[in-house]
């Protein structure tokens, strides 16, 4: 007989995560060049003021729609602007926004989920209400909405990015804690009378964290691509400051005059969207156990 | 095969760089056929809101329609602007007097002018009808500001009308007769049709309104026009807002003419596309000018307003803009009467480009690390380039301005319920000097919170003592040379305060096919000409 002093011979995976994370990432070509591209932008936000040849704003009326040459690698916009260096800087708002806002929804998003999961009741009812009711929009036209109310600039598109992906979060979140709080460790740890607080955190986040990374890593691309959505339509980043949506929008009108504004930026949103999405799909096939194993 | 997000993602990508590739490296679109006897323009509005001249909210593509389907009583030579009393060539009325005093003005109307569909010949009954309109404050209608001088109308016969002024006017056929507003209505077509008048009108022009629908108004010509009747059976005005979506419109044939984008590169891309194309454009075009709001700190302060005077390069925006643009010294266009030019100025009223000059004024008015200011504009392309050029110029003088870049009708929404703080505005006026004062800067045309009021965004003369006695002084004079002289002390007085800057004026701009000949030469005017001369020539 066992004592309960004793450990028990935990029942091991066959694989460790080391094992998994390696096999998922070493082993496919297509998440080798994805996180080289993630890396490759990500410094390229970092060091802008040292990569930009030119001051994105600066305007200079002799070299209006140019073409790529030696001085501009890739041409300039209308007001003679110069569209490397404005794709550089660009990169920032799409990094900041794109990393940072779902990781400010699926903390917000996660504990809200959690809480009413667990706790179930009135607040359960009211949580699932508001989630169902943001969910009716889709996530782009909840952005919209929220952002012409609240207006431009940076804290603003924060706010709006991060609004529009909590009830995803949310309802992820609840769902899981759901089906967790079944599980009899959870009963045990109420049973031996471990405080609540304790109970949520030691026992079912960890234990829910699996789908909230995964989406949160899939909803990078999603925010990088609302952010250029909203700075397209004019919600977003402020002129003259460049973001990757507001440039293709400038160029829009100027499509003949120099298409490379939103050839640029085009090509720079659908590497970075992709790679994040790439990456994304990799860490739910590494976290996700059906289709892990 | 499934379809993976990867795959979709690799697939749209492809889709995308190969319709890339084919807009900007296939061959320069040959002229494609249009259809048969008919010219096509195509403008920068959304869709027509309505043909009638006195309905509030018409765009620059309702008022081409309406200029084809309407007469006035008189007409400038097509192309131009009538600048002196002399200029102006008989529509309607077939000849005019005026008293001494240019109080009295008479018009003998033509006989014999039939309206469309029927209804008849145009009579001064007609003419008292669309002027009666005009003046009755109970009436609600476009333009109305432009009869405020009229005192009263009267028909002694029915080919004779008679209208007396307020104050004299010796451009009253400039300044009222001429314009939009006062294209003479049928009578019995309104009173029979009330709202689908809109878009069933009835004039006497060489077209008439075939059918409308969401997207296009199509003209044909009225056989019995009063005049040589049009060269071309139809022509079918389009409103695409779209700058991108016109622009291939035309490139592919599908319009014969287009409104040209006025942005700084447009004509120069279209030359390199197709060297044949013809730009007509009018001189001076529109008079953009930046409202600096008097009630809002600190643009209350005279050295900030003046900093902003210094800090803003006219030649450098209107060099931006090429052959389409002249930088403006005063609120009229350099090519009208009452403008002042640079050098017949004091020095102090010059403002000669000068960030330095511009930083030590903010210090001076207690800002030494410069302003922020929060601003917005239209999204439309000559708003949005010339005020994204001037915020470019203004932080070279620690000037931040916070702009936001809205939608065209909401900005003029907003900026009538007196909201914004730097508003730019562009408007074309005729040579009428003291209208863009009246318009802009008058204390009766001050922008209210409520939307009551009008154009003056700045709140001149009302939060500062203004120009109103001078207009007054103006407006009583019937010689119209010593009017240009109070006009002018009016300009100096608008320097020395600066509650509106004159920035440039842009041409407004037409690309035409080269198959399309117009029958005479646009050299400046409003922004709509006559296309009854019009015909395909090839």
């Amino acid at each position: 007989m066992t004592s309960l002093d004793q450990p028990v011979e935990a029942v091991r995976p066959t694989r460790t995560l080391l094992e998994n994370v390696t096999a998922t990432f070493i082993g496919r070509p297509s998440m080798i060049f994805a996180a080289v591209v993630i890396l490759t932008f990500i410094a390229i936000a970092l060091f802008a003021p040292l990569l930009a040849p030119y001051d994105p704003l600066a305007q200079s009326y002799l070299v209006i729609n140019a073409y790529p040459s030696a001085e501009h690698w890739l041409g300039t916009d209308q007001f003679g602007r110069d569209v490397l260096s404005r794709l550089i800087y660009g990169s920032r708002n799409s990094m900041i926004f794109g990393i940072t806002a779902p990781i400010i929804a699926a903390l917000v998003g996660t504990t809200l989920g959690v809480v009413a999961g667990y706790f179930g009741g009135i607040f359960d009812r009211l949580v699932t209400r508001m989630i169902d009711l943001l969910l009716a929009f889709p996530d782009l036209l909840l952005a919209i909405i929220i952002s012409a109310a609240l207006g431009g600039g940076f804290w603003n598109i924060l706010a709006v990015l991060s609004i529009a992906f909590v009830p995803g979060f949310a309802r992820v979140a609840r769902a899981s804690t759901l089906a967790v709080k079944q599980e009899p460790y959870v009963e045990a740890s109420v049973a031996v009378g471990l405080r609540t607080p304790l109970i949520i955190l030691r026992h079912v986040v960890p234990n829910i964290a699996a789908p909230v990374v995964v989406l949160m890593t899939l909803w990078v691309a999603s925010a990088i691509r609302l952010e250029a959505a909203l700075s397209f339509l004019g919600l977003g980043t402020r002129p003259p400051y460049p973001s990757w949506g507001n440039i293709i929008r400038d160029g829009l009108n100027n499509i003949f005059g120099s298409p490379w504004p939103i050839i640029g930026a085009g090509f720079a949103i659908t590497l970075v969207v992709l790679s994040f999405n790439m990456i994304g799909d990799a860490v739910r096939d590494l976290l996700d156990p059906e289709i892990g194993q | 095969m499934a379809l993976t997000r990867r795959r979709f993602l690799t697939n749209t990508t492809a889709a995308g760089v190969a319709t890339f590739a084919t807009l900007q490296f296939g061959a320069p679109g040959a002229y494609a056929q249009t259809e048969e006897g008919t010219i096509s323009i195509a403008l920068a509005a959304r869709a027509p809101s309505g043909i009638n001249p006195q309905q509030s909210g018409l765009t620059g593509g309702d008022n081409w329609a309406i200029y084809q389907v309407f007469n006035g009583l008189v007409q400038s030579r097509p192309g131009t602007f009538a600048v002196t009393p002399d200029d102006f060539q008989p529509a309607l009325a077939e000849s005019w007097d005026v008293s001494e005093d240019a109080r009295t003005w008479t018009y003998h109307l033509r006989q014999g002018v039939q309206f469309h569909h029927g209804y008849g010949e145009m009579t001064s009954r007609d003419v008292m009808f669309t002027y009666g309109r005009q003046i009755d404050p109970d009436v609600i209608s476009a333009g109305k500001v432009l009869f405020n001088n009229i005192e009263s109308i009267d028909a002694p016969d029915d080919y004779t009308f008679v209208v007396t002024l307020v104050r004299p006017d010796p451009l009253f056929n400039a300044s009222t007769a001429v314009t939009l507003a006062a294209s003479i209505l049928s009578q019995d077509a309104f009173e029979e049709k009330g709202e689908d008048f809109n878009f069933d009108p009835v004039g006497t022009g060489p077209y008439f309104v075939e059918s409308t629908d969401e997207s296009s108004i199509l003209l044909t010509a009225f056989p019995d026009y009063w005049d040589e009747p049009a060269a071309t059976e139809h022509v079918r005005v389009s409103f695409i807002a779209d700058t991108t979506a016109r622009t291939l419109a035309f490139a592919s044939g599908q319009v014969d003419m287009i409104e040209g984008v006025r942005q700084p590169g447009w004509i120069p891309t279209m030359r390199q596309r197709d060297p044949d194309t013809i730009f007509d454009a009018t001189a001076p075009g529109s008079f953009n000018t930046l409202h600096l709001n008097l009630e809002y700190e600190p643009l209350d302060d005279i050295r900030v307003r003046k900093a902003f005077r210094y800090a803003i390069d006219s030649a450098q925006i209107a060099s931006a803009f090429g052959e389409l643009s002249t930088p403006m010294v005063g609120i009229i266009a350099p090519q009208f009467a009452g403008s002042v030019t640079r050098e017949e100025l004091p020095e102090e009223l010059q403002y000669e480009y000068s960030p330095e000059k511009a930083m030590e004024l903010l210090a001076e008015a207690g800002y030494p690390d410069g302003i922020t200011i929060p601003a917005y504009t239209s999204q439309r392309e000559d708003y949005s380039t010339i005020m994204l050029i001037i915020q470019e110029q203004l932080r070279a003088s620690n000037i931040n301005l916070d702009l936001d870049i809205i939608d065209h009708a909401t900005m003029h929404a907003e900026n009538n319920l007196a909201k914004n703080s730097v508003a730019l505005n562009s408007s074309s006026f005729p040579p009428v000097p003291t209208l863009p004062f009246l318009q802009r800067l008058a204390a009766p045309a001050d922008a209210k919170p409520d939307g009551s009021g009008q154009g003056n965004y700045s709140h001149y003369g009302v939060a500062i003592p203004g120009i109103d006695d001078l207009l007054d002084q103006a407006q009583d004079e019937p010689d119209f040379d010593k009017r240009i002289e109070v006009i002018e002390e009016i300009e100096r007085k608008v320097l020395e305060d600066l509650p509106l800057l004159g920035i440039i004026t842009l041409s407004y701009v037409i690309a035409r096919n080269p198959r399309i000949d117009l029958g005479f030469d646009v050299e400046s005017g409003y922004a709509y000409w006559p296309l009854n001369q019009a015909r395909i020539v090839s």
